[in-house]
């Protein structure tokens, strides 16, 4: 009996049928922006990035790094990493440790920055030397720009030098950042204090200047006993310690924020036997600082007491105590404000030193007349430019969270923006042409149209996230054990070996990127996906049933028609 | 050698000499005791093949086609709504032409819901390709299910073999059991071919034009009429290799009889006790078991009931405005015969309701007297 007989069977192929064609939909290839990167202040392209180390390609990260970002070794130890927060794996398992794998890649990589491709003979001057300074001056470099730098202090690096602990971020990182840099050839003038006026001066020799001097005056609380012995500022307590006549054996900060903080942790480690205690008017949990370090806080030892704000400094001479009242915080919905509203409730502490963290503000002799509003804050726009033509602002003077990565960004944007200036270009094209996303960054690969910058956010879909492993046991990098910490000043944090980064970079679920993993041409029951450089699909035949784009993990798929 | 078997064990034995390659199957009553004893076969690993556990009727024979166009044996079981159940793979398995043997225990079909034997399940498959036996007892069940395999493996047609439940399927019978050589000898590994060539990639079960359709359909007519012969050769064989036999039909005094019954299933072990007794009583009259229902044996029943005065068709089954399925068959058969005989249809049995021996009486009774023939008569608890 012979089979074609009794049953039918077909040899021939249904490669005759254009199935495709009966059908509108069709599956388009098109690579998006990650949330991480969109995130991203400086627009690290962070996908790339995770995708180089998992191949234990920690040169070419490195390389990648400092395309968008002239310090990825500060970045990895003190961003408050919003990329993090964005992370399409957080409710997969646990968000990727993108930070923590940046510092590796700072520490274990060896790579230098591009330099310029064509010189222009143009001058620009940056003041201040913070990290804003430094991202301007780096990205106007790489434009071609000579560039030359004007800091008072004898070293550069800002507030990364005084303002943020050794502990945190060791000088020798700092240097090894900025020693990276020299190549490029930016000038650095050390030692030169500008006024207002001085500024005014630079605009008439420079073709820009970009003023990024920070904020270095505290801001003082004006309270009864403020003036008195063993009072002081978290700016001073950071950046120029005052020689004490006897250790303290009790100190209290004020303020939940970041500096507040580093001054409670600087104060352990320099009054290992005193009782240091963190007040701020925000509820525990709740304080705007990192928690990882105020949990490193924690562990050393110091008391975090929140809802209660300074009402009094108690002493004759020298300061003896600090008198509360409990508040509640509340936002103001109109100007956004934080008040603090007392709630009924007083507290006394001891202190024979008191550190006032209330943020700080900028000295008004600094900036130039004309440049600051009725309010006596600068006037700029979101290019960085104020009233004065020429002149632009970058960096915590300009913030509205001053922050190490916004810093970074804006000297980075401001680059941008004088160079559009100078080109006679509207910067609204040109960053429109950079942009990531709807995020803050821009993209320095996407000049001159080297790199596409993309604007659509990459979600997997469900499908693709049921297909995704979950990975619960990730790499912790070790720590210092808490002994060594409250007696030195070593950096707490020691970074996650290589084999560390590579095996959290796995994790990464590379979103917006195809990676090639071929899910898509697997699954696809048409075989209609071809591949290739950039994957596509076979119009004949695909009929857009979205198999492909529900699971790419990547979502690099998307249903047109 | 002899053993005490029940129904269903009979069957899970002989599943187990014809060495078996896959059995894919549902647990349902009355048929689980043949799933659960080849699982228990298969756990302490004396099964030979592999069982794969499915999420429904539908899928056991989905998995035991396509398993089949690969080339290995293999086998089903299964009742009432469970080859309800099937009935679209049923059609699937006889049109791919793939030789799957399915052991039927018959049940009542819900609603109302009953679990007593009632031939509905399986005569409602009637149309869709499958060779059906209807057999009597333990030892027919065991010795059916041997040589279905080899009529479905040389008509590539599948074949159900049913059972009565309860009455067959769980009542214990001395069975006499072939020795494992004997049946290796009987029935050689199977040898059709797979479907499945690397080498020459094809479609199967394609969809196809009219008049392919009309071929292949006229074709598998054809085979099925050729199979009836088959299952008389494959009988004739297995007669000579064991000592037994059943043909497609059995008769029983039926030569000089003026009165025949015709009785399919575990009812024909009943019938033939009374017509025993009654042929000692002098009375002429005889039996005619259909064992062979798809295809249906036409030219046998013809021959067996030609020249009788009456005859009554018994039917563990109905067909809701029509009457007796055996029945209609039956008239079928004799349509145009000469001086055909008179033909009563007694309706009894239904959901698993006890025919004794007075009930079974009581129909010949009834046909010695009965002048009336139109209307099935319903006759059933006295």
């Amino acid at each position: 009996m012979e089979l074609k007989d009794i049953v039918p069977v077909s040899e021939e192929s249904t490669v005759f049928f254009k199935t495709g064609r009966w059908s509108p939909y069709k599956a388009a290839f098109e690579e998006k922006i990650s949330p991480c990167t969109e995130a991203c202040p400086v627009g690290t392209d962070i996908p790339e990035v995770m995708w180089y180390v998992t191949q234990g390609l920690f040169d070419e990260a490195l390389a990648l790094l400092l395309e968008e970002n002239p310090l990825p070794g500060v970045c990895g130890r003190v961003c408050f990493h919003p990329c993090q927060g964005a992370c399409n794996r957080l409710d997969l398992d646990k968000g990727l440790k993108i930070r923590e794998v940046e510092r590796a890649v700072a520490d274990l990589g060896k790579a230098l920055p591009q330099a310029p491709v064509s010189f222009r003979d143009v001058k620009v001057a940056v003041v201040g030397s913070g990290p804003a300074g430094i991202s301007a001056a780096y990205f106007l470099r790489k434009l071609g720009y000579s560039v030359e730098v004007f800091e008072r202090k004898g070293q550069a690096g800002g507030m990364l030098r005084f303002g943020i602990p050794e502990y945190r971020l060791p000088k020798a990182v700092l240097e090894r950042e900025l020693q990276r840099l020299i190549p490029l050839g930016i000038r650095f003038n050390f030692e030169v204090s500008l006024d207002g006026q001085g500024i005014e001066r630079l605009l008439g020799e420079y073709a820009a200047v970009v003023l990024s001097t920070g904020l270095w005056s505290p801001r003082r609380l004006g309270l009864k006993g403020e003036g008195l012995k063993g009072v002081y500022y978290g700016i001073h307590w950071l950046s120029e310690p005052p020689k004490l006549d006897q250790a303290p054996r009790s100190v209290v900060v004020i303020g939940g924020g970041d500096v507040a903080v580093d001054a409670a942790r600087v104060s352990r480690r320099r009054f290992p036997h005193a009782v240091v205690k963190i007040v701020a008017p925000e509820q525990e949990g709740e304080f705007p600082a990192l928690p990882e370090g105020l949990s490193e806080a924690v562990e050393e030892e110091i008391e975090v007491i929140g809802g209660f704000k300074p009402l009094e400094f108690r002493g004759d001479d020298r300061l003896k105590g600090v008198v509360f009242e409990r508040v509640r915080v509340q936002k103001e919905e109109l100007s956004g404000q934080y008040l603090f509203i007392p709630v009924g409730g007083i507290m006394e502490l001891e202190a024979e030193l008191a550190i006032i963290c209330a943020g700080q503000t900028f000295d008004k002799r600094s900036i130039p007349e004309g440049v600051l509003g009725e309010k006596g804050r600068p006037l700029v726009d979101r290019y960085g430019r104020t009233t004065l033509r020429g002149l632009y602002l970058a960096g915590d003077l300009t913030a509205s969270r001053p922050t190490v990565v916004e810093a970074l960004s804006s000297g980075k944007r401001v680059a941008l923006a004088i160079h559009a200036e100078l080109l006679g270009e509207d910067p609204e094209v040109l960053f429109s042409e950079v942009r990531l996303g709807e995020g803050k960054g821009i993209s320095f690969r996407g000049l001159n149209g080297k790199h596409k910058t993309l604007r659509k956010v990459a979600r997997p879909k469900e499908t693709a996230r049921l297909l995704v492993e979950r990975v619960w046991d990730t790499p912790e990098p070790k720590r210092l054990p808490l002994g060594e910490r409250i007696s030195t000043f070593l950096e707490v944090n020691l970074g996650m070996s290589e084999s560390q980064a590579m095996e959290e970079a796995k994790r990464c679920l590379v979103c917006g990127k195809c990676v090639k993993c071929d899910l898509c041409f697997l699954c696809c029951p048409d075989l209609a996906v071809i591949k290739g450089e950039r994957y596509r699909s076979d119009e004949d035949y695909c009929k857009g049933c979205g198999i492909c784009v529900e699971v790419c993990p990547r979502n690099v798929w998307e249903l047109e028609g | 050698m002899k053993k005490l078997l029940t129904g269903n064990e009979a069957i899970a034995l002989a599943v187990k000499l014809c060495r078996v390659d896959l059995v894919a199957a549902y647990p349902i009553t009355p048929q689980t005791p043949i799933y659960e004893k080849l699982a228990q076969w298969e756990a302490e690993g004396v099964l030979g093949g592999v069982m794969v556990r499915v999420e429904s009727e539908h899928s056991a024979m989905a998995t035991c086609i396509s398993a089949a166009m690969t080339g290995l044996r293999v086998f089903t079981a299964s009742s009432s709504q469970g080859i309800a159940l099937m009935h679209e793979m049923l059609h699937f398995a006889a049109g791919n032409r793939v030789p799957v043997v399915m052991a039927c225990v018959n049940r009542a079909l819900a609603i109302p819901w009953a679990f007593g034997s009632d031939q509905i399940d399986t005569l409602s498959q009637r149309d869709t390709g499958w060779i059906q036996f209807y057999c009597e007892d333990a030892q027919e069940a065991l010795d059916t299910v041997i040589e279905a395999y080899r009529v479905s493996e040389s008509t590539m047609l599948p074949s159900m073999v049913v059972i009565d439940g309860f009455f067959t399927s769980h009542l214990m019978e001395p069975v006499d059991v072939p020795l494992q050589e004997e049946v290796d000898a009987f029935l050689p590994r199977p040898s059709f071919p797979s479907r499945f060539d690397f080498q020459r990639p094809a479609f199967l079960s394609n969809v196809v034009g009219p008049k392919d359709y009309f071929r292949f359909r006229h074709r598998q007519f054809l085979d099925m009429k050729t199979a009836k012969r088959v299952v008389a050769e494959v009988d004739r064989a297995f007669r000579e290799t064991f000592g037994r036999g059943y043909g497609v039909v059995e008769q029983l005094y039926t030569e000089d009889a003026d009165l025949v019954l015709v009785t399919s299933g575990a009812l024909t072990g009943t019938a033939r006790v009374v017509v025993e007794r009654l042929r000692q009583k002098g009375e002429k009259v005889g039996l005619l078991k259909v064992k062979l229902f798809r295809p249906f044996p036409k030219e046998e029943v013809r021959q067996a009931l030609k020249g009788k005065k009456k005859v009554g068709v018994v039917d563990r089954n109905v067909s809701m405005g029509c009457g007796g399925i055996f029945c209609e068959e039956v008239k079928a058969a004799l349509y145009g015969v000469d001086e055909g005989p008179k033909v009563a249809n007694y309706i009894t049995g239904l959901g698993g309701l006890d025919v004794p021996p007075e009930l079974v009486e009581a129909m010949i009774e009834d046909l010695e007297q009965r002048e009336v023939f139109e209307e099935p008569i319903w006759i059933g608890a006295i």
